[in-house]
């Protein structure tokens, strides 16, 4: 057979859709977030942090806090960011240039992953510049929602 | 505060492309169906196995066979088979016959879908296709670079 340079790249892909069941404590964030437009976190008894995305026991004490209901301000500060600016083609992602964020919501003790939006990309050097960690940042509610995380973004108080 | 009853399903989707590089040996092997229509395997000096698809070097007797090439008989046997009735996500649709095939005596069977099967009444498939029947390998005209270069059908009696 004839000897040949040419290397062959067999082309693949999964399609793989699913239901995840995210239990109590989720479910209760997410239908609080669908009809009262509001933020749920547990908190712990014990050494009092807040939970936000709520979990159903603390990871620090090993306490339930599945029923230590608070609401959290719809406010906090940018605790990290990136620009995304290539077409990754993300399942449910929109065309870049967009950023992704984590925000410290209010006394909530940890962050959460969300889209910042408000915010000029055309030029993503001059966007990375002008955003700082630390900045203030307000959850905007959708009008429409249907109990996913995107129901709410962030944007910046100016 | 209370907790409400209702308990949430969260879909999501998970939708993957990559390529997979096929290297020295499984490039030979995917050139060979598609610009000669033939199934190419490599042979173990040692043990004599003819491997396929074709591997680049004998797990048994840890020697390299990436040179040592034969050309397969297009026919042989259905080792064992399932008769599909699921649509799997971005799959083929249902109903087929996904076996695995013995081929012009390799030590090895490659699965691969059988052809050429009435799958209109699946029980009376199941009758008709069995473990040792003999098949012929059929490429297709056009072949693209594709393990679907080529697929298998019963040679009827």
């Amino acid at each position: 057979m004839q000897e040949t340079d040419e290397r062959i790249q067999v082309p693949g892909h999964w399609e793989v859709p699913y239901h995840y069941d995210i239990g109590e404590t989720s479910s209760r964030f997410f239908v609080e977030l669908r009809d009262n437009a509001r933020l749920m976190g547990t908190k712990c008894p014990e050494c009092g942090r807040i939970l936000l995305p709520p979990q159903s026991f603390c990871g620090h004490c090993y306490v339930p806090v599945k029923d230590q209901w608070v609401e959290v301000k719809p406010e906090g500060t940018l605790e990290a960011f990136t620009i995304v600016t290539k077409d990754y083609s993300f399942t449910g992602m929109p065309d870049p240039p967009f950023v992704m964020c984590l925000v410290k919501m209010g006394k909530a003790s940890t962050s959460i992953p969300q889209r910042l939006e408000g915010v000029d990309t055309s030029d993503p050097q001059k966007l990375a510049r002008q955003l700082r960690l630390g900045m203030r940042v307000r959850a905007v509610f959708h009008k429409e929602r249907r109990g996913r995380i995107d129901d709410f973004h962030v944007e910046l108080v100016r | 505060m209370e907790l409400r009853s209702e308990l949430i399903e969260m879909p999501g989707e998970w939708n993957l492309r990559w390529l997979y590089a096929a290297g020295e040996v499984g490039t030979k092997y995917i050139t060979g169906l598609r610009d000669h229509a033939r199934i190419m395997a490599t042979k173990c000096p040692e043990c004599g196995r003819i491997l396929v698809p074709p591997q680049a070097y004998c797990e048994r007797c840890f020697v390299s066979i990436k040179d040592n090439w034969v050309e397969l008989e297009p026919e042989g046997t259905l080792e064992v088979f399932t008769i599909v009735n699921t649509q799997f996500p971005g799959q083929r649709k249902p109903p087929f016959v996904l076996g695995y095939f013995r081929i012009g005596g390799a030590s090895t069977t490659l699965p691969h879908f059988l052809e050429g099967v009435d799958l209109s009444d699946i029980d009376k498939a199941k009758r008709e296709i069995h473990v040792g029947m003999p098949v012929r390998v059929v490429f297709r005209e056009k072949r693209e670079g594709k393990l679907s270069d080529f697929y298998l059908e019963p040679i009827k009696e």
